[in-house]
């Protein structure tokens, strides 16, 4: 294999890294049950119990951290993380850029139908079929590469995958065995497993290309293979999970209530709201600093220089997606820093209100009668005392209700900090629904939560604006 | 108490450079009334406004009590704490109420406390006939009224010198009347005052001197009774027979 032949030359020495700092960092894609998922508010799982016993062998802590499944490959590049373990293959393309451990697991991937669908026996009757995956697994790439024919449904785990099912509008589910047994059980005598499974596969731990970790675990997993730890953890998570009423009620309890699961709705309100204020905060900073810097009538050089920077942040924030300057942010510039997540992100969405809210600061500056800023010079007022006093808050009084919007859009918008892995209000939403398998009681839960922090705010702002409004009134 | 020598100022536009001021040079002395008038366009706002420094001068020299203006943010802010200026379409600031409009300034730059600020700003508006509207928005405001108050909000900083630029020609013809009984009132009260008009009668009747601007020059500069009923210069002939 590639790696195999330069490895030893920049073998990197994580190991003494691991033992110096005390507790080694595993990164995994919490929407994989029985293999890793939040079990109430904690993630749980195959792999993270198999990961607590790699630690404990080791003599060090564990940390764990929660990030979308196609975002972990990065999160090894970026040194963020010194392992993976989330039901990963072998895949050569991934090879480039990470090395994997022997095989720890082995598992099959099998196919799920409806039972009242009896089109459907064998491999060969998939094509021409609406065939539901787990996006970015090798039931992905397999059925993607296979099925040609086939309408292969990406989606963002196999809760959702069984959803589709369940409702029609995907004709099977291709997925490893393990989950699949899950997914069956929750979902007993409406669905079934074929016989016939497509291939085997095998799981693998993952670290950065030439990680010298990668030996370590090696020898560490082929204990646990061998002592029986392994086989005692499968065999913990392959019991049955309990049975619940029906009613909406008792989707209520199960949604809401059973393992304390409000308390991730809670986390994820908490990081919304602080990653949002926060990123409001810097946002209005950042654009105050770039208003000024276009608002400037001065002729000196850096200031044009400023002026040529600053509409090239404009034009590169309101040009790209969101998403993807959250990943560049939280990839690439803050790859080895020790702040929290939640605080790349607040600076990932500071920085793109920034923009926002530069504009808007502008507009609302400008469509103030430059007579009012005279008349405040003329009377010996500074011009930063002109601004204060009489500029910003005319302009405020103009651009209230924009400003009011934006805080909004960020509140929503600030879901996708679930790509990094974040809890937010959306993601709790989202892990609920894997858990339970219902989709509308977490759905409106949350959203009737977002519906309650828009009618706050709106109020509020109506107040200020009223306020501020008072100059007006005949 | 004002020399200006040989005072130039350009605009840059995208149609081309404008020459506005082109050479003005007068001196004015402590109490002194001037009357500016001119056609429009040609450059009596662009001088008055080089006076306070809202425009800079691209050549020339502004000579303040002795003291050279020059371009540092504080000579220029400590400049016009001495120089207070009204504007034709009043400039007042309309989220902030009638007596803060008047306070702003003494209390923001710490030249009185907000209660001498508003006791002074309650005996001039008195003076001028407006105390009842020291706590109403400037909207509430007839044109006149605001123009009272614009003058009063100057005169709150105690100015040396006052500037007028077209103080009536926004106001509806009867509230011209009120506003220049207030700055005949404070011609008689001693107060260095130039005055941008198209008022020839308070021109004739306060003003000491009436400079005639045209071309972005001074083409005539004499006393009112002289350029009104028999000045030498066809120019001024011909733009007084215009209006009169
Ligand atoms: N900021 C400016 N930029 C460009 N041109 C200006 C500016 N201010 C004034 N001007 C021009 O200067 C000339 C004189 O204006 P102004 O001093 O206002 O004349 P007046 O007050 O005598 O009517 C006008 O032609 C006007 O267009
Ligand atoms: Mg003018």
């Amino acid at each position: 294999m590639w790696s195999l032949f330069y490895t030893p030359l920049s073998a990197k020495d994580v190991l003494s890294e691991i033992q110096e700092r005390g507790f080694i960092r595993l990164a995994t894609n919490a929407e994989f049950e029985p293999f890793e998922y939040i079990d109430g508010s904690e993630i749980a799982g195959i792999d993270i119990d198999i990961a607590r016993e790699i630690a404990k062998r080791m003599g060090v802590g564990l940390e764990i951290t929660d990030v979308k499944f196609d975002s972990l490959p990065a999160e090894l590049v970026g040194g963020n993380c010194d392992f993976v373990l989330a039901g990963m293959n072998y895949s050569e393309e991934k090879d480039r850029n990470v090395d994997f451990s022997q095989p720890y697991f082995d598992a099959k991937q099998v196919v799920i139908v409806r039972k009242d669908n009896n089109s459907i026996n064998s491999e060969n009757d998939l094509h021409g079929k609406r065939i539901g995956v787990h996006l970015g697994t090798t039931g992905d790439l397999y059925c993607t590469e296979k099925f040609k024919d086939s309408e292969v449904l990406r989606l963002p785990n196999g809760t959702i995958a069984m959803l589709e099912l369940l409702s029609g509008r995907a004709d099977a589910v291709v997925i490893d065995n393990l989950p699949a047994k899950n997914l069956v059980a929750k979902n007993a005598g409406a669905v079934r497993i074929l016989d016939e499974s497509l291939f085997e596969e095998h799981y693998r731990a993952v670290v950065a290309e030439g990680s010298d970790l990668v030996y370590y675990l090696d020898s560490i997993l082929s204990e646990l293979k061998s002592d029986g730890t392994i086989d005692r953890i499968t065999d913990k998570y392959a019991s049955e999970s309990p049975e619940f009423g029906s009613g909406f009620l008792n989707l209520i309890y199960r949604s809401l209530i059973y393992k304390d699961r409000y308390k991730s709705i809670f986390e994820g309100l908490y990081n919304t709201l602080r990653i949002t204020c926060g990123a409001m905060v810097l946002g209005a900073i950042i654009g105050s600093i770039i208003a000024f810097i276009k608002l400037s009538k001065s002729k000196r050089l850096y200031m044009k220089v400023l002026d040529v920077l600053a509409s090239i942040y404009l034009t590169v924030i309101r040009g790209t997606p969101l998403v993807v300057q959250l990943f560049v942010i939280y990839y690439l510039i803050f790859v080895s820093t020790s702040l929290s997540k939640v605080a790349v992100a607040t600076i990932a969405f500071g920085i793109n209100s920034g923009a926002y809210l530069g504009v808007v600061l502008q507009s609302g500056i400008l469509s103030v009668d430059s007579g009012q800023y005279e008349a405040a010079r003329s009377l010996g007022l500074s011009s930063k005392d002109a601004m204060i006093k009489v500029v910003f808050p005319q302009a405020l009084k103009n651009i209230i209700a924009t400003l009011c919007n934006e805080f909004i859009n960020l509140i929503k918008e600030t879901s996708v900090a679930g790509f990094i892995g974040i809890m937010d209000l959306s993601r709790a939403g989202d892990i609920i629904r894997t858990q339970t398998l219902d989709p509308f009681v977490p759905l409106l839960t949350v959203a009737l939560i977002y519906l309650i922090i828009v009618a706050i705010v709106s109020c509020i702002v109506d107040i200020f604006e009223r306020r501020l409004r008072r100059s007006d009134m005949r | 108490m004002i020399c200006v020598k040989d005072l130039h100022k350009k605009f840059k536009t995208d149609s081309g450079v404008i020459n506005v001021l082109n050479g003005i040079t007068t001196n004015i002395k402590k109490g002194e009334k001037i009357a500016i008038i001119g056609p429009s366009g040609s450059g009596k706002s662009t001088f008055l406004r080089c006076l306070n420094r809202l425009e800079e001068p691209t050549s020339g020299e502004i000579i303040f009590d002795g003291k050279a203006l020059n371009d540092s943010a504080r000579s220029v802010n400590e400049i016009r704490r001495h120089i207070g200026m009204v504007f034709q379409h009043f400039n007042l600031f309309p989220h902030l109420t009638v007596r803060q409009n008047i306070t702003l300034a003494p209390v923001t730059l710490k030249i009185k406390s907000q209660e001498e600020a508003d006791d002074e700003a309650e005996t001039l508006l008195e003076r001028v006939g407006l105390l009842g509207k020291a706590d109403v928005y400037p909207i509430k405001l007839s044109g006149g009224q605001k123009q009272r108050v614009a003058i009063v909000r100057a005169l709150a900083m105690n100015p040396e010198l006052m500037l007028f630029d077209e103080p009536t020609s926004a106001l509806d013809p009867e509230m011209i009347g009120e506003v220049l009984a207030v700055m005949r009132d404070l011609a008689q009260g001693g107060m260095t005052m130039v005055v941008v008009t198209h008022e020839m009668s308070f021109a004739r009747e306060v003003a000491t001197r009436v400079l005639f601007m045209e071309g972005g020059k001074i083409v005539a500069d004499e006393p009112p009774e002289d350029l009104f009923n028999c000045s030498q210069n066809s120019r001024v002939q011909e733009f007084l027979s215009k209006i009169l």
